[in-house]
Formats: structure tokens, C-alpha cells, sequence
């Protein structure tokens, strides 16, 4: 422990010092750090380890829903083997439709973000505060209402149908083939306002002097948006992607509410397919095996950006 | 227009007109497309206060009196104040709790180094971004054993989990603002590490508490999956509420346009509230991390 401290050179701060003498000993400022972790690890790891421990056991069994625990049967790694080798198995039609989804959504999403957050960062904007404000409605709805809303609005006499009809479009979104679009376009509209706003927030930290200097030394602007922005930016891309790819990957609520997978299985994404295993196929062995696939799938996708914050961080500090 | 033309009879430089055009043209721009994103929702809300007759009417009757009819519908038919109620309930208990429970933790996090605190960091960052609907069957499992289906203390119990580590990486950064300095003189004066954190860094965190308090209000308000599935009659809360105009093929639009507005309007208030921490809360929060 000391001697950690000391390679990171930062050596004991006044307070740890202080502490040390008024305790008098090592041990009680050893363990202080992790006594005042305790609450939160109880209530958060407390509350989670069983209902874990439960799916990772219920994947490994045969037990229909609605029948008796009494009922369910140790099925060894079956229900692995049937998702991933059995030729109805929906599960690498979700993992398609999840990826398709999340990755669309997110690219669309920043593209449209960004350039609409360099348009905010002009140098005079009527009412920029208002139209950020403004811009914070859409992420703030619930996501069920935000589904319904649009259900209702994309009904052949709804409100969107009579506006596309108006430029002559007339799309029926019920339908396999427009299904997901459909989707994807309710996420495109409730969570492009995210990523303006924090890329906004990222464009306002980017210190004038360094793109006057770019200016000065006559560097055009799109070359200073590209060369000095967006690396500037990244960090914060990066930062702002995979919040929203996780919020993606385990989304369900607008899906649910829209099309609750259907039409037949045309957006049946992952968390759809967990239900759908769950109160269609009646199957909770197989539900519980997709459970852990798409933890399993989220874990790896939290831990991949992670190490790319800390490495992102570290090259700034160096290039700083 | 005679503003502009002055500085143009005024001989000023091109450059100047051109900025003037250029922020003209950008504010036009940002404006229809902050228009574009609002209208759905203001549709909505116009909507709502429509007679059943004309809302579900094609083409659309944009000019169509006006009624709070569908309002009282939702109020006496469905009994949403009910609803209103539990959600209330349940978002604010979770955010009291949930504030409580991570400060400590945030605490440690800002100010101590100790072995494992990045593994700890990780873990707490999983638990925060583990799919909600994976773990939705074994908490209804561990709900009926315990016998707390259909309570409220049922849904903040399952709330926490997700909120807590939510909690701890957002006060984090609040904490880490507060200056080591101002600590450290108080341990000095004589105050004991607790009263230092008490009187001094607490009262300093007020508006980090408020923060990411109504974010935690927000996340409990809209929550869907865990409601749905852990609650029937009692406890239910406005997300789950969305099926009694959903009864086979027969969709309501009426009382379905106002409970939306009911339903989503209090967060939209509670988010124009800490307006100013949606910026420094969204990227210090996650940039710092």
C-alpha cells in the first residue's frame, strides 16, 4: 500500500496524516475506504446476487412457466445448445435485429448530434439556452408513452401518415418490412437531443485560443473541425455512444409498446426475445439462457468501452 | 431590417455582414430543427385537449374546439390519480434511499485510494448497465417467496440497484469539486473526519444531491419492465398503466393523449428544474468516470 503510493508519486496528502495521528493506527484508515463502500455494495450487490445466481440456475433447467418449481429438470447445457444449433431458434435473428438497431440508432444519432451541435456552437445564436432547453424535452418523456405516442401517430389516419402524405409518402408501418425502421426512428427522435447536448457541452470545453491559433495559422474550418474538434470530442463521443449502445442493447419499453416484437418476429430484438421465450414459448430455461447472453453480451460491451475511456484519458494526459 | 441596412449605408466591413448573415441562417436552422423534434410531443399535448371525435379525425381538424374532457375521463374512469400516487411514491422513496445509501460510497471513491478500487469502480459500473429485463423473471421468483409482489417496498427494493451505482458515479464528481483543502482545515481546527464531511463538504453538496436526485426521480418515474412484472393492482405505477387503452384491437386515443400528457408533463417540470445541472451532470458525470 505504501509503497503503491509512492510510484504513483503523489505520496500521503495532509488529511491521510492527520487521520493517522488522531486514530492512531494504520488499521482503521485502511479499512475506512471500504466501511463506507458498504451501504451501497449491500443494497446493490445484496440485492442482485441471488436473482444472478437464480438466472444462471434456471438457464440450466427445463421447467415450463406457470408449472411448480417441483416440475423443473436439471437440462445440463440444453438450452444453450438448442438457442445456438436448433433451426427455430430466433436467437441469431435477435442478436441481427439488436445490433442492427442499436448500431443504426447510435450512428444516426451522433451524425445528426453532431452537426447539429456545431450548428448551436456558431458564434451567435438566437435563444441558445432556450434551444438547449428545448432539446432536453424528448429524453426526459417515458419511454412507454414515447411508444404509444407514436403507435397512434403511425396508424394510416394518424398524424404522421398525414404528414408524409402531404410529400406525397405513404408508408405503412405495420408491416415486417417497416417495422424496424419504425423503431429505430422513435429512438432517432427521442435520443438525438442526448447527444447534442453533450457534444455541445464537449464543443463549448474546447479552449478558443487553440482553434484561433488553428485559424491564424490559416487552417480552414472544416480542417479545424476535423484536426482539432472531433479529437478533442472524442472522449466524450466515445463516452456518450456507449451509454446510449448499453441503453440499446437492453431496450424494450418502445419495442414492446410499438410492435411487442411483431409483426411475427420482424423486431424481435433480444429483450423482446427473453419475454417472448418467457409468456409465448412458455419456456423459462430458454428465457433464462437468453438472459444471460444478452448480460453476457452487455458486460463485454461495458468492459471493450471502459478500457477505452482509460486509454482515451491516458492519451490525453500525455498529449496535455 | 433598418439595423441592417445602416450598417450597410454605414460602410461597414463585409466581414461584419457576413457574421450577421451567418448567425442569422444558424439560428433559423437550429430553431426549425428544435420545432422539428418538439412537435410530436406538442401535438400530443394540443391533442389531448381535443373532443374524442376530432382527435382521431383524417385529415387532422388542427382548428377544432378545445375541452378537458379526456382530462376528466382519465381522472374518473381510470382513476389515474391512483396511479400518480404509487408512482410518486415509489420514484421518491427510491430517490431518498438510493442518495443515502451511495454517499458514502461516493465519498470514498473521491477522496481515498485503496487496493481494488478500480475493480470495485468496474463492478459498480456493471451492476448500473446490467440488462433490467435479463433479471426480471428471478425477481418475481425472490418477490413471492419474500411476499413482495405487488408492494411498493417491492419495486424501491429492486430499484436500488440500478440507481445506487448511478448515484455513487454522479456524487463522485461532486465530491471530487468540493476542495481536499476545505477538509483539511476543518481536520486541523479539530473537527473528526465525519464533522468535517458534515459540516463542511455536505452542505457544499447540495446541489449534487438535488441533481442527481432528480435524475433518480426521473429513471423510477419512467421505469417499465420491473413495474410490469411486479405489480398487479396495488402498486401499479403510471408505465403499466398504458394497457387500459390497449383492450384487444379497441385503442383509445383519447383518454390514451391525456394520460400521456399526465404521465410525462411532471418529469418534463422536473427536468426544466436542474436545466442548468442536465450539462455539468450528463458529461462531468460521465467524463470524469
Amino acid at each position: 500500500m505504501e509503497s503503491r503510493k509512492r510510484k504513483d508519486g503523489n505520496g500521503l496528502n495532509t488529511a491521510d496524516v492527520i487521520v493517522k495521528q488522531r486514530v492512531g493506527g494504520r488499521s482503521f484508515r485502511q479499512i475506512l475506504p471500504y466501511v463506507c463502500l458498504l451501504p451501497a455494495f449491500l443494497f446493490t450487490v445484496g440485492v442482485l446476487l441471488y436473482p444472478t445466481l437464480k438466472m444462471f440456475h434456471f438457464s440450466f433447467l427445463n421447467w415450463s412457466f406457470g408449472r411448480g418449481y417441483e416440475t423443473a429438470e436439471w437440462n445440463g447445457l440444453q438450452n444453450y445448445t438448442w438457442l445456438f444449433a436448433s433451426p427455430s431458434s430466433t436467437l441469431f435473428h435477435s442478436l441481427r435485429l439488436t445490433l442492427l438497431y442499436s448500431g443504426v440508432s447510435v450512428v444516426a444519432e451522433l451524425g445528426i448530434g453532431l452537426a447539429v451541435a456545431t450548428l448551436l456552437n456558431r458564434e451567435r445564436i438566437f435563444g441558445r439556452v432556450i434551444v438547449l432547453t428545448g432539446f432536453m424535452i424528448p429524453t426526459l418523456l417515458m419511454p412507454v408513452m414515447v411508444g404509444m405516442m407514436w403507435r397512434m401517430y403511425m396508424y394510416p389516419n394518424g398524424m404522421l401518415s398525414y404528414f408524409l402524405g402531404l410529400v406525397g409518402l405513404k408508408i405503412n408501418w405495420y408491416t415486417a418490412e417497416w417495422a424496424m425502421p419504425a423503431v429505430i426512428m422513435i429512438e432517432i427522435w427521442q435520443f438525438t437531443p442526448f447527444f447534442i447536448i453533450s457534444l455541445f457541452a464537449g464543443l463549448r470545453a474546447i479552449p478558443d485560443e487553440i482553434l484561433d491559433a488553428a485559424a491564424v495559422d490559416g487552417a480552414s474550418g472544416w480542417n479545424r473541425f476535423w484536426h482539432i474538434s472531433v479529437p478533442y470530442l472524442r472522449p466524450i463521443i466515445v463516452v456518450t455512444a456507449m451509454i446510449r449502445m448499453l441503453w440499446l442493447l437492453k431496450s424494450f419499453d418502445i419495442v414492446y409498446t410499438m410492435f411487442t416484437g411483431g409483426p411475427g418476429s420482424a423486431t424481435e430484438i433480444l429483450g423482446l426475445s427473453i419475454y417472448r421465450a418467457l409468456f409465448l414459448a412458455r419456456d423459462i430455461g430458454r428465457s433464462a439462457a437468453l438472459s444471460v447472453i444478452l448480460a453476457v453480451l452487455t458486460l463485454i460491451v461495458t468492459y471493450i468501452f471502459v478500457r477505452f475511456i482509460y486509454r482515451s484519458r491516458e492519451a490525453m494526459e500525455r498529449s496535455l | 431590417m433598418g439595423r441592417r441596412l445602416q450598417y450597410f449605408s454605414s460602410n461597414r466591413t463585409l466581414l461584419q455582414w457576413h457574421r450577421r448573415l451567418d448567425s442569422i441562417v444558424a439560428s433559423l436552422a437550429v430553431w426549425i430543427i428544435l420545432i422539428l423534434f418538439l412537435a410530436p410531443y406538442l401535438y400530443l399535448i394540443v391533442w389531448s385537449f381535443k373532443r374524442p371525435g376530432d382527435i382521431q379525425a383524417y385529415p387532422p381538424r388542427f382548428l377544432s374546439p378545445l375541452t378537458v374532457e379526456n382530462y376528466s375521463q382519465i381522472f374518473a374512469d381510470v382513476n389515474i390519480a391512483f396511479f400518480l400516487k404509487n408512482s410518486a411514491i415509489v420514484a421518491g422513496v427510491t430517490t431518498v434511499l438510493s442518495l443515502l445509501l451511495a454517499i458514502s460510497a461516493a465519498y470514498s471513491f473521491a477522496r481515498f485510494r485503496f487496493l481494488g478500487k478500480d475493480w470495485l469502480a468496474y463492478l459498480f459500473i456493471a451492476i448500473m448497465v446490467a440488462p433490467l429485463i435479463s433479471l426480471v423473471y428471478p425477481f418475481l421468483v425472490v418477490a413471492n417467496q419474500i411476499g413482495l409482489t405487488d408492494t411498493h417496498m417491492g419495486l424501491v427494493l429492486f430499484y436500488l440497484p440500478w440507481n445506487i451505482p448511478f448515484a455513487v458515479w454522479m456524487l463522485r464528481t461532486f465530491v471530487s469539486d468540493v476542495p481536499q483543502e476545505l477538509e483539511d482545515s476543518a481536520l486541523v481546527d479539530g473537527c473528526t473526519r465525519m464533522g468535517a464531511f458534515a459540516r463542511i463538504t455536505a452542505p457544499l453538496l447540495i446541489p449534487g444531491f438535488f441533481t442527481t436526485g432528480v435524475f433518480i426521480f426521473i429513471g423510477a418515474w419512467n421505469e417499465f419492465v420491473i413495474a410490469f412484472f411486479l405489480t398487479s393492482t396495488k402498486a401499479r405505477t403510471l408505465p403499466t398503466t398504458i394497457d387500459f387503452f390497449l383492450t384487444y384491437g379497441s385503442f383509445q386515443f383519447a383518454p390514451m393523449f391525456a394520460a400521456g400528457v399526465v404521465s410525462t408533463l411532471p418529469i418534463v417540470a422536473c427536468g426544466l428544474l436542474v436545466r442548468r445541472y442536465y450539462l455539468t451532470g450528463t458529461t462531468a458525470g460521465a467524463l470524469k468516470g
